[in-house]
């Protein structure tokens, strides 16, 4: 079962949807992404949820300030392999901010069917066959990052991870929260320039206080 | 399994390589301005065409720095390759404007024959091709270009001594041409060299240097027949304008100047300036000072500079200017002038000192290249209107613009036909309007003052022609009525007085009656054109409110046919008639919300609101103002209203509604807008009260407020397709620019005022005072 997450600021179509997707197709379940305040709350979310595509409607302005479009340029910064779609009640040429392709922006329209209309089903199929065949790719892509995540473990257990860390920090974040890596103990994931920053404010402090004391 | 390794290079057909070259100079005057480019990339001081008549010949030479074998070989040689590519100032410190390898061909295109010379400080070599050579089946690397090691001069290979035109030849021998340089001979021209191409060159090359240039290099042009004063290219140039704006762009800023050269007022100054009401500064600036101001980046309505610095200096310039105008505007005399555009072109392009072309080509279709015409189209206003802006028309408006290979994304098109179409293109042409739109708001301000004050003297002339010829005729009356007095005595007569004794008048009565029918008439013709007007403002309204809100009308249609639909899907396939039935119930209240847009939309163009009367403001406006908080509370806005109970206003029903609707438009606009954090609170207050005895109305909002590009003049707003909506360096633009405009015209019409100014104040939210009074009220 793949999961596609659902974030809008006014979800009244969210069941709507879900049951318009569970009919169509067994493998995919809609996830309402919600109780959000910030991006970094929403990501948080997708994290949790372990999110394998997401829609996001565009004008969320109103309720968190920013648009689906912006939302999507933040996702994609910190998981890069997420595939989001745009779902809009506008025209999707009235969308020109440029932080999305016209290709993967759609009318939320796609899932009125008007009773079963042959060309409105063919239409709605074919944009699940997208959703299915994008939330494949991610979990391909999950699973090939896990060889990559081992290599980068196997140097941290050897301090000779260095410049990579960064790298390592971000893979571990996906994987393990989609669970396909064991949590780690947090004092592994502090980096080496953290702990030497530490230490120093720690000397400082001891320093400040035994000042203080004199 | 792989044996035998070979490799096998790339090659081209030579016609090929033929055919690239000429679709790049497809045009003669693409040819010469590239053979010119070439010589002042190379550092020559003079360049020389020359056109033999008697032996349909063309000669060149420039006197730079020649090519060395070795350059000659790699990079005049080889298709592409340009020696400009890398390093692009020269050793005087010019600006090297080719880089693509291909300005040889312009010989190609030019003719058939090419024999060059070139003297480096290495030595001479001439080098010698047929173009011909390309033609057929051969491979690029099979067709071959001779060279030879020279002695000859300059001068002596283009054989000067038997030039037929001997006055300019005597001028090009006294010129530099003893050192370096490169010479051609150019035979089987392509083109006939008649008098009309030569002066299609000329004024070509007129208009390839800016003015200032050709100090440090000019060029001569001629026949065998062309006199020496003719010969001798000089820069097209602006000597009389009405003003000049010269503008520089310097990182985050825009400055520009605005000289003012087109008013005369005949002696009456003191008077004009006076009755007219220009201050102190004003005055200063009719008198030659130079208007100074400076906008940031941000301030234009612009994001952050695309393209780097780069600078200009454009004119307005009259070509005719009727009469009335002439005295009405205190225009200096033009009379003779000629249309400049002709000869100068419009606003053209430079590039490090060279032009870009076909901008500003008078007959190309880029001559408007920043769509001046059209824009005139869409605002057609008098200079001296009340309402509307003055729009300079694309004949009117000459310059330069001067930019810079070291400017980003202004990368010149592959077929070198001006600059590649993009974010930095688009970023100059606005600019461009920017600064065209300050000095057109500056003359407008002029215009309109001037107008008032001619308006005022107007009416007082009537006036005192017609005191003038009362008095006149009184005073024949008088006359007469003397003479016929003493004539009376003398005869002693019992007659009584005849008709003609009385003073000269038609019928008072008559009189009377003929102004009251022609005033009713004059009035009616222009009651009609009102409500016309007025209809179509709010058409107009209609339009702005609806796209406004077209994002919730098409949820709400969307939401109406997903509900209908998800219903039939339950019965359908699940047999869910309990979830069908919550679908139905939710379709019926989304339904129900229309009835709130129509309210304003299609409500607001009734018949009885089309009619002038006396309104209680307050019982008026009631239902309207329920619409809209019904809308606002649905959109989470917080509407607080208050209205005066004892308003009385002689207004039409959809005027004050336009004003109002077109301002919390404005305000949904700005709520909706995405900044770095969320809106703390969506609110708008009306406050509508009586100030003795006019209307005035207070209303402020709590959105974002005025973008940059109209927080140091809010004013702007108020002019038409103004749109704040727009997301700078895109393209889109999803207000129409009207709502404002329309806003100030129907102020207008109630001699009425709007103040904006507390927005130059307020970091964030709305302003807007408006009073509405005078006859109205």
């Amino acid at each position: 079962m793949y999961r596609v997450g659902y974030i809008d600021d006014e979800p009244t179509q969210f069941e709507n949807y879900k049951r318009s997707l569970r009919r169509r197709c067994k493998e995919l379940d809609l996830v309402l992404i919600e109780d959000c305040e910030s991006k970094q709350d929403i990501l948080d979310k997708i994290y949790e949820k372990q999110i394998d595509v997401l829609l996001i409607d565009y004008k969320m302005v109103k309720n968190y300030g920013f648009n689906g479009t912006t939302l999507i340029n933040y996702i994609n910064d910190s998981m890069r392999d997420i595939q989001c779609f745009i779902m809009t009640a506008v025209d999707t040429e009235q969308i020109t901010d440029g932080l999305v392709a016209d290709r993967d922006k759609f009318s939320k329209n796609i899932f009125d069917t008007e009773g079963a209309d042959p060309k409105k089903e063919a239409e709605l199929n074919a944009f699940i066959q997208i959703l299915l065949e994008s939330a494949k790719v991610f979990q391909v892509r999950r699973q090939q990052k896990l060889g990559r995540y081992k290599e980068l473990l196997d140097k941290k257990l050897h301090g000779e991870l260095g410049a990579d860390e960064e790298e390592f920090l971000e893979l571990y974040k996906v994987l393990s929260s989609y669970g396909l890596v064991e949590k780690l103990p947090k004092n592994m994931l502090n980096s080496k320039f953290e702990e030497r920053l530490q230490r120093i404010l720690e000397l400082g402090s001891a320093i400040i206080a035994e000042h203080k004391t004199e | 399994m792989r044996k035998r390794v070979r490799e096998i290079g790339f090659d081209v057909d030579a016609y090929t390589a033929r055919l690239i070259g000429r679709e790049n100079v497809s045009k003669l005057e693409g040819a010469v301005f590239e053979i010119v480019k070439n010589a002042y990339d190379a550092d020559a001081s003079v360049c020389c065409l020359y056109y033999s008549n008697t032996e349909d010949r063309i000669y060149i030479l420039d006197n730079g720095w020649g090519m060395k074998e070795e350059v000659l070989r790699t990079h005049w040689m080889t298709i592409g390759n340009s020696s400009k590519k890398s390093s692009y100032i020269t050793k005087n410190g010019r600006i090297q404007t080719g880089a693509k390898g291909i300005g040889r061909f312009a010989l190609d295109r030019m003719s058939d024959q090419c024999d060059m010379l070139t003297i480096s400080d290495e030595g001479s070599l001439e080098w010698i091709v047929d173009w011909r050579d390309f033609d057929g089946s051969k491979r690029i690397s099979e067709v071959k270009a001779r060279v030879y090691d020279t002695d000859i001069r300059l001068l002596e290979h283009v054989g000067i001594e038997s030039w037929k035109n001997r006055a300019v030849a005597a001028e090009i021998e006294k010129c530099n041409f003893g050192g370096t340089g490169t010479a051609f001979c150019l035979d089987h021209l392509h083109d006939v060299w008649n008098e009309k191409t030569m002066n299609a060159l000329r004024n070509h090359l007129e208009n390839l240097l800016p003015p200032d240039v050709t100090q440090k290099f000019c060029i001569w042009f001629f026949d065998d027949s062309t006199s020496v004063e003719d010969a001798l290219i000089t820069s097209a140039n602006v000597e009389s304008y009405d003003y000049r704006i010269d503008f520089q762009v310097t990182a985050n800023l825009v400055n520009i100047q605005i000289t003012r050269n087109e008013f005369d007022f005949r002696g009456e100054e003191q008077e004009v300036y006076t009755e007219a009401g220009f201050d102190e500064l004003e005055q200063a600036y009719l008198q030659g000072k130079k208007k100074e101001e400076s906008f940031t980046i941000e301030e234009i309505g612009e994001k952050e500079n695309f393209i780097g610095d780069f600078e200009g200096v454009l004119y307005f310039y009259k070509i005719s200017a009727n009469k009335k105008d002439q005295e009405r505007f205190y225009y200096k005399d033009i009379t003779g002038r000629a249309n400049l555009a002709k000869k100068f072109g419009g606003i053209k392009l430079y590039r490090d000192q060279f032009r870009v072309r076909p901008y500003g080509e008078y007959g190309d279709n880029d001559f408007d290249w920043l769509e001046l015409s059209a824009r005139r189209n869409r605002s057609p206003a008098g200079l001296g209107k009340k309402t509307g802006n003055w729009r300079v028309g694309s004949e009117q408006m000459l310059g330069t613009v001067s930019i810079s290979r070291e400017n980003s994304n202004l990368e010149d098109a592959a077929n070198r036909n001006g600059i590649q179409e993009g974010i930095g293109f688009s970023q100059l042409k606005r600019i461009l309007l920017f600064v065209i739109a300050e000095f057109e708001r500056d003359r407008q301000f002029v215009g309109r003052k001037l107008a008032r004050y001619a308006d005022k003297k107007d009416q007082l002339a009537a006036k005192l022609e017609e005191i003038r010829r009362l008095a006149e005729a009184r005073k024949k009356w008088e006359a007469e009525q003397s003479a016929r007095e003493q004539s009376e005595k003398t005869k002693n007569a019992e007659e009584r007085p005849s008709k003609s004794s009385l003073p000269p008048s038609a019928n008072p009565e008559d009189v009377m009656n003929l102004v009251a029918n022609m005033e009713q008439k004059q009035e009616e013709e222009l009651e009609e054109l009102r409500n016309e007007n007025k209809m179509l403002q709010t058409l107009a309204t209609t339009g702005i409110i609806t796209n406004m809100f077209m994002h919730e009308i098409r949820t709400s249609t969307n939401n109406i046919g997903l509900e209908l639909n998800a219903a039939y899907e339950a019965i359908e396939y699940d047999n869910d008639v309990e979830y069908a039935l919550q679908n139905i119930l939710r379709a019926i209240r989304v339904k129900k919300n229309f009835a709130s847009w129509f309210g304003i939309t299609i409500e607001s163009i009734k018949k009885d609101k089309r009619k002038r009367k006396k309104h209680n403001i307050q019982s008026m406006l009631e239902q309207y103002m329920n619409t809209w908080n019904d809308i606002l509370d649905k959109s989470g806005t917080n509407f607080i209203y208050k209205c005066d109970s004892d308003i009385e206003l002689w207004c039409f029903e959809f005027d004050i509604e336009n004003i109002i609707s077109n301002l919390i438009a404005n305000s949904l606009a700005s709520f909706d807008r995405e900044m770095d954090r969320k809106l703390e609170k969506r609110e708008i207050r009306l406050n509508i009260s009586k100030l003795e005895s006019r209307l005035s109305m207070d209303y402020q909002d709590s959105g974002w407020g005025l973008i940059p590009k109209y927080k140091k003049r809010p004013e702007l707003i108020l002019e038409p397709f103004e749109s704040g909506h727009h997301f700078e360096g895109a393209d889109e633009e999803d207000g129409t620019g009207m709502g404002m405009w329309i806003v100030n015209r129907t102020i207008s019409e109630y001699n009425g005022t709007i103040d904006l100014s507390e927005n130059l104040r307020a970091e964030t939210g709305f302003y807007a005072k408006i009073i509405l009074g005078g006859r109205n009220v």
